[in-house]
């Protein structure tokens, strides 16, 4: 018992040796961490903190339906300053030109010594004063003398006579006075920019205020000094500069479009990303943001979130002054997804050239005003989709000028007029009031009206277009109606069956309702798309009715709208949601998924009643009569039909009547593979502004896909 | 033999832990600081809780402690019911360790580890009992057992373990199967440092690979069975300086930069910059790393002046065990003194990156009112020992 006792005690003592033991190893490593550590790894640990940098991912691409880059991915080289590095003095020429900027931006305009005046007077003469304005007028000094007032008042400023630093209309420094002063990281930051600016030959972009909000808010990061440089000013740079402190060559993403006019409308373009402050991300902090592209217009913010991909981020040491010090972790981001177009880049550029080709009488100064749109009628791809007059995404990206000109563009450049462009459809309309009234009354496609002038609805006259050449079309029947484009018939029609079979007909066609043509991706039943043009629901009185017939009033559709209607018509009466985007990724290594054709509805129409107004189609430009003989391609059988949609418009204050001018059509007639739509504004009309631009679209698409040999010229 | 004689207290001890508490609440207000604008109430309430605390250490003190010793296997029921009462309650953060009352809420599990330590000096201490018997030791596994799979269950491992070094100091002295108990030991040891060895050399997995982490070039070994990912990453933050300073190092990362940045003297009272910009995780800034706000303001100095006054406290502790006038009270000091000292050394060594990252509390320290009075229910008790020790 006696022998426990004593083990029993030792126990104790031996956990009180293992308590201070263990204490004391406590207190050595508080030692190392906080005196020793501290000594070792001063610049570490005091005051130091963490911060997170966000970092763009690489935007994701798009492509048509050939593999052809429409939308690409690449460096945009910039000179950045990282100022960290410029904390230590220079010499007086930076505060010599730090209080130059500082007075410049009192005045208002530039001084007028140079860089080099002032390196020279330094270099030279530092004890004398230097000029900085000479002869200035009185509102300057005006200007400076108010500002000047309060920012002397505040606090001495070295460097000026407290209050007189004017003397016969001039400003002067005393150069003397800034000699010994320390520099401080924004003036020297500012010297060197001045000095890159001397050796590469490049003028200065970057303001004196900038250099200072960079350095308030963003120490950690590079300070981006010059944008978009070329490969003449790196090479320039890597010359003349490489051999300089705290400079260096940095990309960020950027983005071209390789074809630049042609799809400005389709693809859209991307800018500068507003910057992310402080975002709580996942609970983790974003302190910095290396801001990336966003798009901004067309499928680039369509798919924004796709081709964006996720943003990485870079975890930074920084210092007690709160400049960058090392790197710590970096998560790489993840690059953007692409996009594969349904749109074939040649058949986009065929679509364009036949859009921009001027026929007689066309005013050459006055841009092309219009849109084309073409349709697989089997599957309602979009092989192209054009609008004009365009503009050029690369300099809108680039150039705030060219931004602020366009804004100021009579014509509307950056109008994507194919999709979102209302207009009345005109005569293009008739096939589908045939197609509704046919339905409903199949026996009425044996009536035959009389197409004369005077021709009277109750005591309104009415006009057919060729009466205003004092013609009549005489008897016609529906068929013919459409190959003369008569609208007597279609006045005798909608008075004869009311305006409801061809209201609901354009309904059945999609008038007025969603098209589909940006579908969510993951959802293709999703239609979150602008509303495409308008169909009233009723025709107030015969006279409305009458204008419903003919595609007056308030029927409004747009150019891709009237495709569909064209490729429903071809199809036999399967209308398609337009597919622009064939096939999708998330990420450059997953597999692409399908973005399904899919078919809004199928119409129930007569098979009469479809081949009376194809029959009829066919006549409008086979026909030796037809009002679009002008379209044909040899060897071709066409269908098509003309449209004149007149409209009023105030052009110097004055109202003037003028004309939209139409085409919807499509070929082969038997087997039909493309569905065209064509608009420009203010032409003559259907057949003559319209014919000959289609003919041309129609000859290159049919010697592309090897169906007529080209013609050696 | 109730009453207190105020000659017989031992004042050091007394005044070591009136120190600590006076620290504990102008640095559970410095811990909330971040402006003289913005500051919780956190202090006051830490205050409160003290002098809670501080009369219940005076009744513990008046009374005779052997009173404890009759109720023990009440007070075990007592702690087993409160463990069970967890249970009824709401999930916070995943975890069940918490019954909230208007006000406060209390941690069952810090009494329970009280009770363990009365229950086991008890059972081990009453004179028919043969320490070396397998009864006896089956015995004691028994009481703690039950308590640490309940504060298992809850979950809270860092807890439950703490039991293992109360149970193993006085069976070691009571003479339970010491052999036994020493190999058991050196296995569990062994068996913990290839696990961390393990674990510092295992490669990361897939998942971690994906969110940024890089494998460092000595990482080879093959996965590691039976642990979850997240243990293992508490210890790989603990073995590799650099694991993944952005997730789950980050606190490891940030507790060090702060604890470091304090240097000899310190930043100055309220002036810990690493604290006050909210790099410290201020949901724990005032409790579990209390130490870490305290050495960023006070320094070395002020760290090892906290150590010393540890180290009194739990020197006297030892010295009430020795100079006990039954094997009860022994036994019961001990388990005492080798629980504050758990807690103290975890604490401790999680914030300067020794250990990794619990959630233990810092005996009379750390902000929480019910850990508070615990502990000071525990120092009441050493003291009423000491107080009716063996005059030699």
């Amino acid at each position: 018992m006696k022998q426990k006792r004593e083990t029993s005690t030792l126990v104790i003592w031996v956990v009180f040796g293992i308590m201070m033991l263990a204490l004391s190893f406590l207190g050595s490593r508080l030692w190392k961490l906080q005196v020793r550590g501290k000594s070792a790894f001063d610049e570490v640990f005091q005051n130091q903190s963490v911060r997170r940098v966000r970092l763009p991912a690489v935007r994701g691409m798009i492509f048509d339906t050939n593999g052809k880059v429409l939308a690409d991915s690449v460096p945009n080289y910039c000179i950045a300053i990282y100022t960290e590095e410029m904390r230590a003095p220079r010499s007086a020429t930076a505060n010599v030109l730090e209080l130059m900027h500082q007075i410049w931006a009192k005045v208002g305009i530039p001084p007028d010594v140079s860089y080099r005046d002032i390196k020279h007077h330094m270099a030279q003469t530092p004890e004398e004063p230097i000029v900085l304005y000479q002869g200035l007028d009185d509102g300057r000094l005006g200007r400076w003398q108010n500002a000047f007032g309060p920012w002397s008042e505040q606090h001495k400023i070295p460097g000026l006579k407290n209050h007189d630093p004017l003397s016969s209309n001039a400003i002067v420094i005393e150069t003397t006075e800034l000699l010994k002063r320390p520099t401080s990281t924004a003036a020297n930051t500012l010297e060197l920019v001045y000095e890159i600016s001397e050796r590469i030959g490049i003028p200065r972009k970057i303001r004196f205020q900038q250099i200072i909000d960079h350095i308030i808010l963003q120490k950690p990061l590079p300070l981006l000094a010059w944008k978009n440089i070329d490969d003449e000013t790196m090479a320039k740079w890597a010359d003349t500069c490489s051999s300089l402190p705290g400079t260096d060559i940095y990309y960020q993403p950027s983005r071209t479009y390789p074809f630049a006019e042609t799809n400005a409308h389709l693809v859209g373009f991307t800018l500068e990303a507003d910057a992310i402050r402080e975002e709580e991300e996942s609970g983790k902090k974003i302190h910095f943001d290396m801001r990336g592209i966003k798009g901004r217009k067309g499928l680039e913010s369509t798919y924004n979130e796709l081709l964006e991909g996720e943003p990485g981020y870079q975890l930074v040491q920084i210092d007690a002054s709160g400049y960058h010090h090392r790197d710590l972790q970096t998560r790489p981001p993840k690059p953007g997804g692409d996009l594969q177009l349904t749109i074939d880049e040649n058949i986009q550029q065929f679509a364009l050239e036949a859009l921009l080709t001027r026929q007689d009488g066309e005013d050459p100064h006055i841009p092309v005003k219009g849109a084309c749109v073409v349709l697989d009628p089997n599957n309602g791809d979009v092989l192209a989709m054009v609008s004009s007059p365009s503009f050029n995404p690369n300099a809108y990206m680039a150039s705030k000028s060219y931004r602020q000109a366009l804004l100021q563009d009579p014509f509307s450049r950056t109008y994507h007029r194919a999709v979102f462009g209302q207009y009345p459809p005109g005569s293009t309309f008739k096939p589908v009031a045939v197609l509704g009234a046919l339905r409903d009354h199949l026996d009425y496609t044996n009536a035959v009206h009389d197409c004369h002038s005077p021709y009277y609805v109750g005591k309104r006259r009415m006009k057919c277009w060729i009466h205003s050449s004092y013609g009549e079309h005489g008897e016609v029947d529906a068929r013919q109606a459409l190959m003369y484009s008569c609208n007597v018939f279609m006045f005798e029609m909608a008075q004869d069956l009311g305006y409801e079979p061809i209201r609901d007909m354009a309904r059945d066609f999609g008038f007025g309702q969603y098209a589909g043509l940006f579908p969510n991706l993951d959802d293709p039943q999703q239609q979150k798309d602008l509303k495409y043009g308008n169909l009233p629901d009723k025709a107030i009185n015969t006279i409305d009715a009458c204008n419903m017939a003919i595609g007056q009033g308030a029927v409004l559709a747009s150019p891709l709208q009237m495709a569909m209607v064209a490729a429903t018509i071809a199809n036999g009466g399967r209308l398609y949601r337009p597919r622009l985007v064939k096939k999708w990724r998330n990420s450059p290594d997953s597999e692409y998924n399908t973005n399904p054709t899919w078919a809004i509805r199928q119409i129930d129409v007569p098979v009469e009643a479809l081949e009376l107004v194809r029959g009829g189609m066919h006549d409008v430009v086979m026909h030796p009569e037809g009002t679009a003989k002008k379209a044909r391609v040899d060897d071709i059988l066409i269908a098509g039909k003309t449209g004149s949609a007149q409209y009023r418009k105030k052009v110097d204050g004055e109202v003037v009547g003028s004309v939209h001018t139409w085409m919807i059509s499509y070929a082969p007639y038997h087997f039909p593979r493309y569905a065209v739509a064509m608009l420009v504004e203010d032409g003559v009309s259907g057949g003559r502004t319209i014919g000959p631009r289609l003919s041309k679209l129609y000859r290159n698409l049919f010697e592309y896909d090897g169906t007529i040999v080209k013609e050696e010229s | 033999m109730n009453g207190i004689q105020p000659k017989r207290l031992d004042w050091t001890m007394l005044a070591t832990m009136l120190t600590l508490v006076v620290m504990s609440v102008a640095f559970v207000f410095s811990a909330r600081f971040k402006s003289a604008e913005m500051y919780g109430d956190e202090w006051s309430k830490q205050l409160i809780f003290a002098l809670l605390g501080i009369c219940i250490y005076a009744t513990l003190v008046w009374f005779d402690y052997k009173i404890v010793a009759t109720l023990s296997w009440w007070i075990y029921a007592g702690a087993i019911v409160l463990l069970l009462l967890v249970f009824l309650f709401e999930a916070n953060n995943g975890a069940q360790r918490w019954i909230p009352l208007p006000g406060f809420t209390i941690q069952p599990s810090e009494l329970a580890k009280i009770a363990v330590s009365i229950t086991l000096g008890a059972y081990l201490s009453s004179p028919d009992r043969e320490p070396d018997e397998w009864k006896t030791f089956w015995g004691c596994v028994g009481i703690v057992g039950l308590p640490f799979l309940l504060i298992a269950a809850e979950p809270d491992l860092s807890t439950s373990l703490t039991l293992a070094p109360i149970t193993l100091a006085i069976m070691l002295y009571a003479g339970v199967k010491r052999k036994l108990l020493l190999i058991g030991m050196a296995i569990v040891l062994l068996a913990g440092i290839t696990a961390c060895l393990w674990i510092k050399y295992e490669k990361p997995s897939e998942e971690q690979l994906q969110q940024g982490i890089v494998a460092a070039e000595d990482q080879f070994l093959p996965r590691m069975p039976i642990m979850e990912d997240y243990q293992k990453d508490r210890i790989r933050v603990f073995v590799r300086d650099d694991h993944d300073v952005a997730g789950a190092g980050w606190n490891k990362l940030q507790s060090q930069i702060a604890v470091g940045s304090g240097g000899l003297n310190g930043k100055g009272y309220l002036k810990g910059t690493q604290n006050i910009l909210g790099f410290l995780p201020s949901a724990v800034a005032q409790s579990d790393f209390i130490f870490c706000v305290f050495a960023e303001e006070t320094g070395f100095i002020g760290g090892a002046f906290i150590l010393t006054l540890y180290a009194m406290l739990l020197g006297r502790c030892m010295r009430v065990s020795l100079r006990s006038r039954d094997e009860f009270g022994r036994l019961m000091a001990l388990g005492i003194g080798v629980m504050l000292f758990c807690h103290v050394f975890v604490n401790i060594a999680m914030t300067i990156g020794v250990l990794p990252i619990t959630g233990l509390p810092l005996p009379l320290m750390s902000y929480g009112g019910s850990y508070m009075v615990s502990t000071m229910i525990a120092l009441g008790l050493v003291q009423s020992v000491y107080q009716r020790r063996r005059i030699r």
